[in-house]
């Protein structure tokens, strides 16, 4: 790390700030305007990894921030390079995902002149980040960059995105202070109202059915630990949204499984007959909770966030806790185990569990090769402790319902924007953020599509991400939706003319494998999981299996359904 | 309601904002006095989304100061 006092370029002055804010990677792709950047990184200690596209780099640097809990680094240059980014930047916003995109921009002097690929991106990102900074002066590098930080650590994560000039990049600065200072902290988040506690305390002692749900604010308040003691002491039913899960221990057996549109039967209905959820770090997605005015009506909410703007959004919580999560899970324990008149909650925690078997195969498989069965060989024999990242769609869902990661670190996915190509760049993030620990990406053949030119990048780096592709030449969350509710007119849903996934992929001589029996499966699942170098094991799969349940968006539990309405 | 603020681009967020909760503005004023803008805005809508709107500010005002904390 430079602590010279002589100038140096703006470009040196980004690098030096990242390595002070602990970043070992950014993924990125050069341009233009952001070549003195470039130029900079030649040899030096911040590692880059060369993706094939911007978008990948968004959605890698998110893999890499949800894997690790650490602040993820993208660049691109300016206009088409910052542009691409922005799917990846409204993917963290909307997962509130700790990152920071470095844009190229057009020289200071040209700015508004319709230069060549100039692009107003901090307009473009304005209400897609926490906050963005355009830097006007090389002497306001640092001080942008150790903000931008800052704001994308907490107390809610997100993006931040800073567009720094080229001739900003290029002019020179002696910074004053040149001793490393330390990472600046989360911003700090409001402390546990000991009144709200109390009155949390006294709700959970009076219900007869409480019910706990875990969501992704867990995960970046670093509180499971915290959240397994406190459900364990409590003994209640309990769930979780798409990003909640891995916050149960994954042997706990009153944890209910995922919540919500395609959720396990038991958990939607112990929440419809609760007369107590207790919600924490989750923000009543309407894909949990369908139609708000019909979702737990028979429960008091008791709703845990450090964001007071979620207090009301969706469901009006009849005692909010605003606070750090880790510290509100402190200080529920804390009360808990001074409590001596807890209800029993033993016999509710059974009924609940016994209530709905968990998701199953679609029944119109018949005899072929279903996703699910895919799926349930895959969980069977996975390590415990490897990262599974999944795209967007059927997979997902299926894969949702299956997987019982032992963090929510281990278990990623596009939740709140759902974007098709995240998972295969994302796996590849995770991977340079925990290089010794096995990663799977679970995608399906439309988002794998959008993302397959990140074969180069396992390739070039020798990461061994492992690439499960579930193949049913379709599009087929939005066939499901096609079959189901738009009397069978299946509009440019149908993929049965996709590529050779194997040729391409040995193309860029990564392994391959292709199952189409149910027969030979688990062999083939054994081998691609026991593989130490990148692999591509396609499966192809029956094409109709639809995602059961379903709750129709805007239902209800009540109208949940398990299979194509007669 | 006034406010303060060290990007006024922030203004343009909370009038994007307020369109998206169903609100409006009917007075919307901006003076830079000593490296801070001083906003005065009125708000309108339906009681619930201007107290949607009051977090979501606190929360764009919180991130403004943080930024050049």
């Amino acid at each position: 790390m430079t602590t010279s006092t002589s100038a140096r370029s703006g470009a040196h002055l980004v690098l030096e700030t990242l390595e002070r804010e602990g970043v070992d990677v950014v993924f990125g792709y050069p341009g233009g305007a952001i070549m003195p950047l470039y130029d900079a990184l030649y040899g030096h200690n911040v590692r880059h990894v060369l993706v094939r596209h911007e978008a990948a780099a968004a959605f890698a640097a998110g893999g890499y921030a949800r894997s690790s809990g650490r602040v993820g680094v993208c660049l691109a240059t300016s206009g088409p390079g910052a542009t691409n980014l922005i799917t990846g930047i409204l993917d963290a916003m909307m997962d509130s995902v700790p990152l920071v995109a470095i844009t190229g921009q057009v020289k200071s002097t040209l700015l508004g002149t319709d230069a060549f690929q100039e692009a107003d991106v901090a307009a473009l990102t304005h209400t897609i980040t926490k906050r963005n900074i355009v830097v006007r002066d090389v002497a306001q590098i640092i001080p942008a960059l150790r903000s931008a930080f800052a704001i994308a650590r907490g107390p809610r994560p997100g993006p931040v995105l800073v567009d720094i000039p080229s001739d900003i990049l290029r002019a020179l600065h002696a910074p004053e202070n040149v001793e490393p200072e330390p990472e600046r902290p989360r911003a700090t988040a409001p402390a546990s109202d000991p009144d709200a506690i109390a009155r949390a305390i006294a709700a959970i002692a009076k219900a007869k059915k409480p019910v706990v749900i875990a969501g992704g604010g867990l995960r970046w308040a670093d509180a499971v630990d915290e959240y397994r003691a406190f459900v364990k002491t409590l003994g209640v039913p309990h769930t979780a949204t798409l990003h909640g899960l891995g916050c149960a221990d994954p042997e706990d057996p009153t944890f209910l499984g995922m919540l919500g549109m395609h959720g396990w039967k038991r958990a939607n209905l112990a929440v419809a007959d609760a007369d107590l959820v207790v919600a924490l770090g989750m923000r009543f997605d309407d894909r949990v909770t369908g139609n708000p005015a019909r979702f737990a009506t028979n429960a008091q909410v008791i709703h845990a966030d450090v964001d007071a703007s979620e207090f009301g959004k969706i469901r009006n919580p009849e005692i909010a806790l605003h606070a750090d999560l880790k510290a509100t899970l402190i200080a529920l324990n804390a009360a808990l185990a001074d409590h001596d008149a807890l209800a029993g909650h033993a016999g509710w925690a059974v009924e609940t569990q016994e209530r709905g078997a968990p998701p199953a195969r679609d029944r119109a498989c018949g005899g072929a090769l279903s996703a699910t069965d895919v799926l349930d060989a895959l969980f069977a024999e996975i390590a415990p402790g490897t990262i599974v990242a999944t795209d967007v769609g059927q997979h997902q869902m299926w894969a949702a319902q299956r997987v019982r990661p032992s963090h929510p670190r281990d278990f990623m996915s596009s939740g709140g924007l759902g974007s098709m190509g995240f998972g295969f760049p994302a796996a590849i993030g995770a991977q340079f953020a925990h290089p010794g620990r096995p990663v799977v990406a679970i995608v399906g053949d439309g988002g794998f599509q959008m993302s397959f030119a990140e074969l180069a990048t396992l390739r070039r780096y020798g990461v061994p991400v492992k690439v499960l592709l579930l193949d049913n030449r379709n599009l087929g969350m939005v066939r499901q939706w096609q079959q189901i509710f738009f009397n069978e007119r299946y509009s440019a849903t149908s993929l049965d003319d996709n590529p050779d996934f194997c040729m391409i992929a040995r193309a860029y001589e990564i392994e391959t494998n292709t199952v189409s029996q149910q027969s030979d499966l688990r062999a083939a699942i054994r081998a691609f999981l026991d593989s130490e170098v990148s692999t591509l094991l396609h499966c192809a799969c029956f094409p109709m299996e639809n995602v059961w349940p379903m709750i129709p968006s805007g239902t209800s539990v009540e109208e949940s359904m398990e299979a194509v309405p007669a | 309601m006034t406010i303060e603020m060290h990007d006024p681009r922030l203004l343009a967020r909370i009038i994007n904002v307020a369109h998206r909760f169903g609100c409006g503005y009917t007075k919307l004023e901006s003076t830079y006095i000593g490296g801070t803008y001083v906003a005065h805005l009125d708000l309108e809508g339906p009681a619930d989304a201007l107290r949607r709107l009051d977090l979501h500010i606190a929360k764009l005002l919180h991130d403004d100061k943080e930024s050049f904390a």
